[in-house]
């Protein structure tokens, strides 16, 4: 596999610096170009995250002392130096979407952690191990933007990669049909930690803005097809979701309810679960799981603290499924928000595209 | 520069033998709860690991079982040690192929080495090795000791990334410090002198107490990253009787004994290490009293 020169975008924030982090050992990305806001601009990447470093692992020496450009300003000197760019830029929503095209204009892949573009009909929302054939709908997309290597490519919000990737082998064979998800989600998903965000300690915040209304539709586009050059998104199931914030660090809890056309037993859903492999397991990438859905036995698991770092925080655990007095099903299921959630699907996403040979 | 294995605390787990055999379910236990207290890295069949009386093929099985069970949640340390050169590189390619992240691997012990035999010894291993491997300097138990000079020689080697360092001496820790800076990193290899040795540069603890109080050594580490060493010496001082009560024989019979009393059932040591002395029992029992770990 060739070494790809990359770039992130919006890295100081805490998806940058996951990247960053992520990408510290890569074996095939090397970090060789970082952008943020003008804020930073002009100052290495060491001093223009002191004071707010929020990793476990210190700052990756390969990238200290890169003098950090603008990702506003210096689109065209950051597309020419790099092969792609992974974006987790802190911008006003058009703000976003405006500066990912126009680093895909210059022919610059762009791997998205936003939400600015999960909506537009030929960008690709990606799961790498649920819907890994839409990324077929790139091609559209350049003839869109007129470009010969440049396009966006997205990841979905971070509250259902616990959920939709546990209903996605149910789906298609027993027929889901309704979903009924409450979420409990950590406090690095606002970007904060307890020190940043105090009034959370002994707390439990019922509101997540946007979030509810992700978590129902998202999942209907990646459930879509290609079509005609877009996505379209599936009609069904229903979804219905309450988010909900509570007082961990990392870890995206969630209490799913589903009912199907046909009812599955449940020793035949942890079957299913267990044999389970995506694209990413089949082209054995450097991100991937090699289990990515692990059930457990145990009444009390998965627990967030206990399981969220499960195979680097890129599996998804489940436990408790039951039969319900409403609902066909139930059943608990985590994912890691900042890792599988947000940079490590990512950079998974990102080594999909170059074993596919989106990006060259 | 290198990245340092791990910051913090991790445990030198002890080895659960049921029957004459390794109690698998009762490690996947015992590593969960440890996950689950903050511990960084489990270190797998170490001393207190009582890899001294497993086989080869026995240690290489527990040392992929762990990894296995860990999955990624946190960082695993195989203890890959051994006084006989082609036995450490076996089991460290073995513990390679299982995945581990790093190894720890001790001076060798009873043969000795000459501090020539030390270096040739560990690059010999880590040149065919694609891990970190910490060091283990325990003079009490192997009767050799690095000097600050072998230390600088052996941190040119990209592969030897730290020192799991018990010899208690500060003045061997202060020079190789100021000689290696990040070309080597320190962890302390004795629970009692956690805090000195952060305030020097350590980045942690190999902990036997974190078999028993996962939290508390995970608390006053990270107490001691953060810069609070006030905090980091009240905790020091205030579990040290407890710390030192542990080591009242040779490791690890009281941690496995104090186990045992709390309920954790991992079963009894293997000859020559056997139970403990019936006065020394009483006042393990009395210091696990005093700290409210039974009744």
């Amino acid at each position: 596999m060739k070494k790809y020169a990359v770039g992130v975008i919006g890295a100081t924030g805490m998806v940058g610096q996951r990247f960053v982090s992520l990408l510290a050992k890569h074996p095939w990305f090397n970090v060789v170009s970082l952008a943020a806001s003008t804020r930073s601009a002009g100052k290495t990447y060491e001093e223009a995250v002191a004071g707010r470093w929020m990793m476990a692992d210190p700052i990756p020496e390969n990238v200290k002392n890169i003098v950090v450009k603008s990702a506003e300003a210096d689109i065209k000197t950051i597309a020419d130096e790099v092969d792609f760019v992974f974006s987790a830029v802190d911008m006003k929503k058009e703000e976003i979407a405006a500066l990912e095209e126009a680093y895909a204009k210059c022919e610059c892949p762009v791997v998205s952690n936003n939400s600015a573009h999960r909506w537009t009909p030929d960008v690709p929302m990606v799961i790498p191990e649920v819907n890994p054939e839409h990324i077929a709908v790139i091609e559209s997309q350049r003839k869109r933007l007129g470009t010969k290597r440049g396009f966006i490519s997205v990841k979905s919000n971070c509250s259902l990669q616990s959920y939709l990737p546990a209903l996605h082998p149910l789906k298609d064979e027993f027929g889901l049909q309704k979903v009924l998800v409450a979420t409990y989600q950590a406090i690095s998903g606002a970007g904060k930690n307890f020190d940043s965000w105090p009034e959370m300690i002994d707390n439990v915040i019922p509101y997540i803005d946007g979030e509810e209304e992700k978590s129902e539709k998202e999942p209907l586009k990646v459930w879509g097809k290609v079509e005609g050059g877009v996505i379209k998104p599936a009609a069904s199931p229903l979804f219905t979701a309450q988010c909900i914030r509570v007082p961990v660090t990392d870890g995206h809890m969630a209490a799913v309810f589903a009912s199907f056309d046909k009812k599955p037993a449940l020793d035949v859903i942890k079957a299913r679960w267990a044999s389970f492999k995506g694209r990413p397991q089949e082209l054995n990438l450097p991100s991937a799981p090699k289990q990515f859905l692990h059930y457990f036995e145990e009444e009390k698991r998965p627990q967030t603290k206990l399981d969220r770092m499960l195979e680097n925080g890129m599996a998804i655990s489940i436990g408790r499924l039951r039969e319900d007095t409403q609902y066909d099903i139930k059943f608990v299921c985590l994912s890691h928000n900042t890792l599988r959630g947000a940079a490590g699907g990512g950079v998974l996403m990102a080594e999909l595209l170059c074993a596919e040979g989106y990006i060259d | 520069m290198k990245t340092p294995v791990f910051t913090g605390s991790s445990v030198a787990i002890v080895t659960p033998f049921r029957d004459g055999r390794v109690d698998y379910e009762k490690l996947a236990e015992l590593i969960d709860f440890q996950i689950a207290g903050g511990t960084a890295a489990i270190t797998i069949c170490g001393t207190t690991g009582e890899c001294s009386t497993m086989s080869m093929e026995e240690h290489i099985e527990t040392v992929d079982f762990c990894i296995k069970h860990v999955a990624g949640r946190v960082k695993v340390i195989a203890g890959t040690g051994s006084n006989d050169t082609m036995a450490a590189l076996e089991l460290s390619q073995e513990a390679e192929k299982s995945k581990a992240d790093a190894l720890l691997m001790v001076t060798p012990y009873y043969n000795k080495a000459t501090q020539r035999g030390l270096i040739k010894h560990y690059t010999y291993v880590a040149d065919r090795v694609n891990l970190p491997i910490i060091l283990y300097n325990v003079p009490s138990r192997t009767g050799v000791s690095f000097t600050t000079d072998t230390y600088r020689e052996l941190a040119k080697h990209p592969n030897i990334n730290g020192v799991k360092e018990a010899s208690g001496n500060f003045a061997l820790l202060a020079s190789t410090l100021a000689a290696c800076g990040d070309e080597l990193y320190f962890w302390s290899g004795n629970d009692n002198e956690v805090v000195p040795m952060m305030s020097l540069g350590a980045k942690g603890v190999i902990s036997v107490v974190a078999n028993i109080l996962p939290g508390l050594m995970a608390e006053l580490t990270q107490a001691c990253l953060d810069g609070n060493f006030a905090k980091g010496a009240e905790l020091q001082l205030k579990y040290l009787e407890l710390m030192d009560r542990l080591f009242i024989e040779v490791n690890p019979i009281p941690v496995k004994a104090a186990m045992n009393l709390m309920g954790m059932d991992v079963g009894e040591c293997r000859l020559p290490l056997c139970d403990m002395d019936p006065a020394n029992y009483e006042k393990l029992k009395a210091t696990l009293r005093k700290y409210g770990l039974i009744q």
